[in-house]
């Protein structure tokens, strides 16, 4: 019996801690799709993401000692790149060829799983619009968001791993509904 | 004296937990219709539960995991139907006024288990769709009921704790998107052909596709996988 204990013990902590995760991919989000079709009949790109020097920007996500890595490249950067395309594919409103292109600059990137009671996380993002190569819009967006957490760590860290897809996915809701961005992007039908 | 003590507080800290997981399927594994397939009318749908319903199932070593079923289908559930027809909504409730074509019904049931006494992620999940629909022109109503399954093992699930219940879901819908196919509320009016690839895409693109769905659906395994994909990347 005691052996038995034993080897959950080391079964547990082996699978539990010091670990290095990928984040899950980023699903898509209705609530974006639908955000982007109501901008009308435009065709738009997804130029690069990067990332800025600001310490606040982490391209590796630290929680409890277990790390959270980009599925998609060494940051997060391209996390939010495959992000806003994979929204405009899913609304067919994606074109690689558009006169209408977004980019951006991650500033902000964090997530804090350490509380016992609440986790939460930040993203911001420098985003350049263009239209024909000529920058229409420059514009700080931010999301910051919150959930409910917990002292174990078996629950917490995978509650901030599923997390992260939320920030992004409210991230660029706050663009897409931004009146800058509608007021850039979506006054004609552009292809 | 001391080790018991440890040990028991070890055990109630890890045991019992409800761990979360995302069940949220990957789309792109699941193909587009072109738009000349699809059909020219609105359809609306909406859940019985609420969207941020959260429900409990069996894990591994006595632990549970918790997850949304509606909120986190919800996209996959949209992609298909937006894949058949041209105008696709969701209503917050039924009976809500639209001027809609038809609309659905859709009840959201899961189940998992694991036959791990040591780790908690499912290794084996269920999900089922039943969804009702109603031609709001003529009356008339059909019921359709799909079921996915999804496995994963500790050696592909370390590193993603929500595997099988992701490819429960892409199993799910789909067998919703071919459910509407063989509809006969839509026979003839939605293509029953194997759903179409972007023209653009290229002969490697749609092998990648392919064997993914045949590791998705747990036909081959991770080392075939990783060996195929790399073959046809070098090709």
């Amino acid at each position: 019996m005691k052996k038995l204990l034993l080897i959950a013990m080391v079964a547990s902590i082996g699978f539990l801690s010091g670990c290095s995760t990928v984040a899950p991919e980023y699903p898509g989000s209705r609530k974006n799709v639908e955000a982007i079709k109501s901008l009308g009949d435009v065709k738009i790109s997804v130029g690069k993401f990067s990332d800025s020097e600001n310490p606040d920007n982490k391209k590796q996500l630290s929680m409890r000692g277990n790390t959270l890595t980009s599925p998609y490249g060494a940051t997060f950067a391209s996390y939010v790149e495959n992000a806003a395309r994979k929204d405009l594919v899913l609304a067919g409103n994606f074109s690689d060829k558009a006169r209408i292109t977004i980019s951006g600059v991650l500033h902000k990137n964090n997530i804090d799983a350490s509380g016992f009671n609440t986790g939460s996380g930040i993203c911001e993002v420098e985003f350049n619009v263009t239209k024909d190569s000529l920058i229409v819009l420059n514009k700080k967006i931010s999301h910051t968001h919150q959930w409910e957490s917990s002292f174990a760590a078996a629950v917490a860290i995978p509650k901030a791993i599923n997390e992260y897809s939320a920030i992004i996915e409210n991230l660029l809701n706050n663009l897409l509904i931004d009146k800058d961005f509608v007021k850039a992007v979506g006054s004609s039908s552009i292809r | 004296m001391k080790k018991i003590i440890f040990i028991s507080f070890f055990i109630a800290l890890l045991s019992g937990c409800a761990h979360p997981i995302n069940i949220s399927p990957d789309l792109t594994a699941l193909n587009s219709s072109s738009s000349a397939e699809k059909i020219d009318k609105k359809i609306t749908y909406y859940f019985t539960e609420d969207l941020e319903k959260e429900v409990t199932t069996p894990g591994g070593g006595g632990d549970s995991v918790k997850y949304k079923p509606y909120k986190e289908l919800d996209i996959g559930i949209y992609k298909v139907l937006s894949d058949k027809f041209k105008n696709v909504e969701v209503l917050k409730k039924s009976g809500e006024k639209n001027n809609a074509d038809y609309s659905a019904e859709i009840t959201i049931s899961t189940n998992s288990s694991s036959s791990s006494a040591f780790t908690w992620p499912p290794t084996l999940f269920g999900v089922n769709i039943n969804a009702e629909f109603s031609n709001l022109q003529s009356g008339l109503k059909e019921k359709i009921s799909v079921s996915g399954e999804g496995r994963a093992e500790f050696s592909e699930f370390k590193s993603n704790f929500n595997l099988s219940a992701k490819r429960a879901s892409e199993d799910v819908l789909s067998k919703l998107s071919a459910a509407l196919s063989n509809m006969s509320m839509f026979k003839g009016k939605i293509s029953t052909a194997p759903p179409q690839n972007n023209s653009t895409e290229s002969s490697k693109e749609i092998r990648l596709r392919d064997l993914k769905r045949l590791f998705d659906n747990s036909l081959i395994d991770v080392n075939v996988y990783n060996e195929r994909q790399k073959s046809i990347l070098q090709n």
